[in-house]
């Protein structure tokens, strides 16, 4: 069996995403193959999805925004609503802007303050383009208009930290929480609505007046092509289930410092539809739907 | 950097490493088993590491970090040796790595030398493998803080570098090159658009939406390409016929070479831009400016295929050094040892070596190990390889044309591999007439995607 992950190893979705499919293995009896296909933010990885045999050899896990923003913005070869099977959410990322350590900046405001005097000359590093933390900073400067920022699209958050320490953006989108508890990151901002417990001081974007831009995306969605017989679908997710359950994989999801938000294939399906249509009036409000 | 600081501590680093060497029978066992099987893949293309990696992630599971990630990495750098037997043997480089040992290691096996050649290769692999290690378990802090250096910006002028480097280097004349350069980058263009994600100059047919599959352009244009060639040429018999004697084997510049490229593949190793490959094309562009005999390359020089195998395996255990100490996957392959270390518990990180000094000196051991079972079973197993490159044109056609299909359609998982292997091969067939060589070609096709990701982050960063 494949997994195909939409992000590159060593972000949040993909160490969630293997934990998963570990305990899945065990269930299964089977080997589960995991695939990064990080490029285009996970519309790639949705894409193949879409196109693979529909036996339930081949899944896919992505963010939830290679399904609702990204196809709003980008022509892509799929129907997120149609072609796709959602079978599991197995948690919501709450990305935090991280800066180096010895930055000047050593909070939220200041960071912003400094924003302003660069007159949109400051870089942020992004995992991807329309990755849920690059739009919420979109949405951050459609609320505010003195802010803006240079994006620099990353094939994930660990290229996007690389280039951070190496000095070539100054800040990152999205920083893996066992840096910044070494010291190696600073976390400025949490990119999220909801606030991870392993980082109680520091500001969510509802501390700072701006508006989170929409749970749908931040979630992990686990999917399945259409047309899969429904006898197959029961027993993938039954053993996915199990595995989202177990100890392993919720210590995994503290690890990346993701909520735990799980939910079932009907519960997961409803999600989606809903969140796709939260999504209209959220960009709408912030300007950036077409 | 300040010399006198850094050498106490490479003392007691040194002294630590001496103590933490592994003597554990089982753990050797184990390398053993992953170089084996690293090889065996590696010879069959199109089947490569990820797969004979994933089919050991269980086992690795069970294990602790050190033997599990030693068995993992054995597959890696085993897989690479195995690339060279072919390339070497039957024209099929498996992997991009294995192309720049391609240019000498070929006429040296038609001219009857192929034997020689790969225990030459093994050799040269051996030196490149074993001084990167060792350099690793010494330097690698220092130097992985290198790799932070080099942007985007700069990362995107190095795979320029190489390619002009390869342009102006390669045989066939810089004007013919640089077509093939831009031909490699237009071929790279197809499928999904690396930064946007979405789909270009696909022209709604399948056998585009995944892009050129790598591993049909490389069997396309070396095996097929080959196979096509002779066989059109119905008044030559076969490849080997034609092949002119082998020039002469200096050891003293052919180990000289190695070692330049040792140095070139460890650096490039850490550079994390298509270290490999990069490294044994530019490994082979430098020994032929080098030679005093210019014109025995491409047609066996033992230097042009020392340097190149010293430097990709030099490269491949340099490329540890980004993954153990930033935590940063170069290749699918490393992607996928990262996801076994952070299940065994090991973070890695600039830290590493001091909270967990065990695991980081054994690794580097555990290398060296595996680096010096590969010698022996390369050596060991030369002879047996060489005598079946001296089976009949007739016999040996039917198996490259199989295995090129075959490796094709594993490579691209479906139809499409073959067929653009196929076309590859035509294609392979014309260059040739156009006297261009595909070299250029490759590598501009592996470093595409990349040099544009890197040239797009760098304009979005100043404009």
């Amino acid at each position: 069996m494949r997994l195909i992950v939409a992000f590159s190893p060593g972000s949040a979705l993909d160490g969630a995403a293997r934990a998963l499919a570990r305990g899945a293995e065990k269930e299964l009896g089977v080997d589960i193959i995991v695939q990064n296909t990080a490029s285009g933010a996970g519309t790639t990885a949705v894409a193949q999805l879409a196109k693979a045999r529909a036996d339930g050899s081949c899944l896919a896990a992505c963010a939830g925004n290679a399904l609702i923003f990204l196809p709003r913005r980008n022509p892509v070869s799929y129907d997120p609503l149609r072609d796709v099977e959602p079978l599991l959410v197995f948690g919501q990322a709450s990305p935090v802007l991280v800066t180096r350590p010895d930055a000047p900046w050593r909070d939220m405001a200041s960071f912003l303050e400094a924003t302003r005097k660069s007159r949109g000359s400051m870089r942020i590093g992004i995992p991807g383009l329309g990755s849920p933390s690059h739009t919420a900073l979109v949405m951050m400067t459609a609320k505010d208009p003195s802010l803006s920022w240079r994006f620099i699209p990353f094939g994930g958050p660990g290229e996007a930290e690389t280039a951070l320490l190496g000095g070539h953006v100054d800040a990152a989108a999205s920083g893996a929480l066992p840096r910044i508890r070494q010291g190696q990151l600073f976390p400025l901002m949490i990119l999220a609505g909801t606030r991870p417990v392993t980082l109680p001081q520091v500001p969510t974007l509802a501390d700072g007046g701006f508006a989170d831009p929409g749970r749908g995306d931040a979630s992990f969605f686990l999917l399945a092509p259409k047309n899969v017989p429904e006898e197959t679908l029961n027993r993938l997710c039954a053993a996915f289930e199990k595995a989202a359950g177990s100890e392993d994989f919720l210590k995994t999801l503290e690890h990346f410092s993701v909520a735990p938000v799980l939910k079932a294939r009907e519960e997961a399906k409803a999600f989606l539809s809903e969140a796709w249509a939260e999504e209209d009036a959220t960009l709408k409000a912030a300007g950036l739907s077409r | 950097m300040d010399v006198s600081a850094v050498d106490p501590s490479l003392a007691s680093q040194a002294w630590a490493a001496l103590c933490a060497f592994p003597l554990s029978p089982s753990l050797w066992l184990l390398v053993f088993i992953g170089v084996f099987a690293g090889m065996a893949v590696g010879v069959l293309p199109g089947f490569g590491p990820p797969a004979a990696m994933a089919l050991l992630f269980p086992l690795v599971y069970t294990l602790d970090p050190l033997p599990g990630i030693s068995l993992l990495a054995g597959i890696f750098y085993g897989a690479k040796y195995g690339g060279a037997v072919t390339s070497i043997l039957m024209g099929i480089p498996g992997e991009a790595d294995a192309v720049a040992t391609l240019f000498e290691g070929r006429p040296l096996a038609l001219a009857g030398k192929a034997k020689q050649a790969l225990a030459a290769a093994t050799l040269a692999s051996f030196t490149g493998g074993t001084l990167a290690c060792l350099g690793m378990a010494l330097l690698a802090p220092a130097l992985s803080r290198a790799a932070l250096f080099f942007g985007p910006s700069g990362r995107a002028a190095v795979m320029a570098g190489a390619l002009a480097l390869v342009a102006f280097t390669s045989p066939g004349g810089a004007r013919r090159n640089l077509c093939m350069i831009f031909l490699g980058l237009a071929l790279a263009l197809p499928g999904m658009d690396p930064v946007y994600g979405t789909a270009r100059l696909t022209f709604g047919s399948p056998l585009l939406s995944g892009g050129v599959e790598l591993t049909a352009l490389l069997l396309g244009l070396f095996g097929l390409g080959d196979l096509l060639n002779a066989l059109l040429q119905p008044e030559r018999r076969g490849p080997e016929q034609e092949a002119p004697a082998a020039p002469p084997l200096r050891r003293l510049s052919a180990a000289m070479a190695a070692l330049r490229g040792t140095l070139l593949g460890f650096l490039t190793g850490l550079v994390p831009c298509g270290a490999g490959v990069t490294a044994s094309f530019a490994s082979h562009a430098l020994e032929k400016r080098l030679s005093r005999h210019p014109e025995d390359f491409g047609r066996g020089a033992w230097e042009g295929l020392a340097g190149p195998e010293a430097s990709n395996n030099a490269a491949a255990m340099a490329s540890f050094a980004p993954l153990l100490l930033l935590g940063l996957p170069t290749n699918p392959i490393m992607a996928a040892l990262l996801g076994a270390l952070t299940v065994m518990g090991v973070v890695p990180g600039p830290s590493l070596p001091q909270e967990q000094p065990d695991f980081y000196q054994g690794f580097f051991f555990c290398l060296i190990i595996g680096n010096m079972l590969l010698l022996a079973m390369g050596l060991g197993l030369a002879g047996f390889w060489a005598r079946l490159a001296r089976l009949p044109f007739r016999l040996l056609w039917p198996v490259i044309l199989l295995l090129c299909l075959t490796g094709s359609y594993v490579g691209a998982d479906g139809l499409a591999g073959p067929v653009q292997c196929l076309a590859f091969g035509l294609l392979a067939v014309f260059l040739k007439r156009q006297g261009c060589s595909p070299a250029p070609l490759v590598l501009a096709f592996v470093l595409g995607p990349r040099l544009e990701t890197h040239l797009l982050q760098t304009l979005f960063s100043y404009w």
